[in-house]
């Protein structure tokens, strides 16, 4: 590829002819509904209203009763797709814990709690947890696009128009039909149907559609699944689900990364546990804490909670890796903000890294290091079941782990993986790296 | 109240609606979502811009307003985004530029703006660096990380201008 081909390329792509009227257009209705307040106009829309409502009624009077059933439909049909059940059980999903699989992972909270020791012990012996999901409200809210949809807006119009259609005059539908979904999944192009019935959906198939990783979900009944969520500290904000970072941060250095306060987490799971309770904001098993943004970091991804007691800092990075479709390797490691922000690289082997010995050496080449991040963020993701036998092949010669300590006092942990795999903690997914670049990495850790 | 000014529209599309629609393009993979980057940003250009210096300055500061919506916009529908590459093709008969294309929309957001500025709009390092509002040394590292991942080879005084 030369620049020419570049050029090329880029000027084939041209807006059709129609493209400047449907702008224009476009552009005026966007004007017109800026528009500020004009009484005239209101009152003649006010008009308009009331004599349309005044027609209605009188055709509703002189509709026979069956047809004036059918005008209700649309609000029935909302009913329907919100199920009280909320998802039921058509939504579980296993969730896999963080440390499952990384036991000697350096754990930077200071305080922690028996508690999670504990909950560590209880996610190895459970290896999967499996939780049931709630309604999140604010949902669909968050991940809508910031820009206007008119098309999807029209979709969903068909498409309740066509569930009309379908269930006629039912309220509710039966036990034994096929229930909506639940709103908490993700959903693309109906893909969602297949996140809500695999850990993680739709390996990489061959146009890279990239791996969806569902949304955490939260336990919907005091029960086993209370347990579970217990051992995974999270913090709900914003209809997200934020799971305690294992990744090393500074302590010395946490109060320099608080950002904006978002308010204070609401205390236990049992609160949040109760049916009406799935919405609430700062929902938390961290108890009552401070929720700080993190400077430097999108808050989509990353927030943490910041106090000092008795002048020992107890911080934590709470990190949204979860209800996100992975295309590339941008899509997770461009969220560390490890570019231009290195303070130092180490790695250890596997022995080492698997017995805690922390024998860690540094590299020194750091050019090397950023050609093959360049080439970690353009990897391809592969899903982890494809790959398990790298795990259970755990030649002390075929792994390194890399310690990238980042200069605001975070750090981001790879293992890499001889073949040229690249796995991250937490994200539970393989990512492919360009051959020739990863080989001339691998061979400068010796 | 901001007048509809329909004719402004029409002299601005001309002169850049080509250009926005490249960016877009280039950025986010489809066709649809680069018509709702062009409304926004001839919105912008229309009724938010400041007042500018020159045609250059205009130009400049509507590629930078594109680019911050493209990414605004993967950004925040990212974890549920598919690029269409299907519709993609449409514009080549030649596989092999469709490749390319493709290959150049797989990039990090942020080398697609630098290799977009650089090789199809011409602009220099420092150009580039003032638009997207970064350090010479920043875009100079991504212009060559692009051209690693791209494979771009250099050709005249590129070596130079780096």
């Amino acid at each position: 590829m030369n620049s020419f081909d570049i050029k090329r390329v880029i000027g084939k792509l041209e807006p059709d002819d129609d493209m400047e009227q449907r702008l224009s257009a476009k552009l005026n209705g966007k004007l017109a509904k800026g528009m500020p307040f004009k009484p005239i106009a209101v009152i003649a829309a006010g008009l308009i209203v009331a004599i349309g409502a005044g027609v209605l009624a009188n055709h509703q009077i002189e509709t026979p009763p069956k047809l004036a059933v059918q005008n209700n439909i649309p609000n029935s049909t909302s009913i329907a797709l919100l199920p009280d059940n909320k998802g039921g059980n058509q939504a579980e999903q296993k969730i896999q814990g963080n440390n499952a699989k990384n036991p000697n992972l350096p754990q930077t909270n200071n305080n922690q709690s028996s508690n999670q020791t504990n909950s560590q012990n209880n996610n190895q012996n459970n290896n999967q947890a499996e939780t049931i999901a709630p309604q999140t409200r604010s949902d669909s809210d968050v991940q809508s696009p910031s820009l206007p949809n008119t098309d999807k807006q029209n979709d969903n119009s068909k498409a309740l128009q066509q569930n009309n259609e379908t269930n006629n005059s039912k309220q509710i539908p039966a036990e034994n039909e096929t229930t909506p979904e639940p709103r908490t999944l993700l959903r693309d192009n109906g893909d969602n149907g297949v996140s809500s019935q695999n850990q993680i959906s739709q390996g990489l198939n061959q146009q890279n559609e990239g791996i969806f990783i569902p949304k955490v979900q939260l336990p919907v009944k005091a029960t086993d699944s209370v347990t579970t969520a217990k051992m995974m500290e999270l913090i709900v904000y914003q209809g997200r689900i934020y799971i305690r970072s294992t990744l090393p941060l500074d302590l010395n250095r946490a109060a320099a990364l608080v950002g904006e306060k978002l308010g204070t987490t609401k205390g236990t799971i049992t609160e949040w546990s109760q049916q009406n309770d799935y919405d609430e904001e700062l929902a938390s098993t961290v108890g009552i804490q401070d929720v700080y943004s993190v400077k430097g970091y999108d808050k989509s991804f990353r927030i943490m909670t910041y106090e000092q007691i008795n002048g020992e800092v107890n911080a934590q990075f709470f990190d949204c890796l979860n209800g996100i479709t992975v295309k590339t390797g941008h899509d997770i490691f461009g969220k560390f903000q490890i570019e231009n922000n290195i303070a130092s690289v180490r790695y250890e082997d596997f022995e080492s890294w698997n017995n805690g010995k922390n024998n860690f050496k540094s590299l020194s080449n750091l050019d090397q290091f950023n050609v093959f991040l360049a080439a970690l963020e353009n990897s391809v993701p592969v899903n982890e079941e494809d790959l398990d036998y790298l795990f259970s092949e755990q030649g002390t010669t075929d792994q390194r782990v890399l310690d990238i300590r980042l200069k605001d006092g975070s750090g981001v942990e790879l293992r890499l993986f001889k073949e040229g795999y690249v796995y991250i903690n937490g994200v539970n997914i393989f990512f492919k790296v360009d051959s020739l670049v990863f080989n001339n990495f691998w061979n400068g850790l010796v | 109240m901001p007048q509809w000014p329909g004719s402004s529209f029409s002299t601005k599309y001309k002169l850049y609606g080509d250009m926005v629609f490249k960016i877009a393009m280039v950025h986010l993979g489809n066709k649809d979502d680069a018509e709702e980057i062009m409304q926004e940003a001839f919105y912008k250009l229309l009724f938010k811009s400041p007042t500018f210096n020159n045609d250059g300055h205009e130009k400049a500061w509507l590629i930078k307003v594109t680019v911050n919506l493209c990414r605004d916009t993967l950004r925040s529908v990212w974890h549920k985004r598919v690029i269409k590459m299907e519709e993609i093709d449409n514009y080549y008969d030649d596989p092999a530029d469709f490749n390319i294309l493709k290959e150049i929309i797989s990039l990090p957001m942020k080398y697609k703006s630098v290799i977009y500025l650089f090789y199809f709009e011409d602009y220099s390092i420092k150009q580039i660096a003032q638009i997207l509002n970064s350090k010479e040394s920043a875009i100079k590292m991504r212009l060559q990380r692009g051209r690693q991942l791209l494979k771009i080879e250099l050709e005249g005084n590129e070596n130079e201008q780096l």
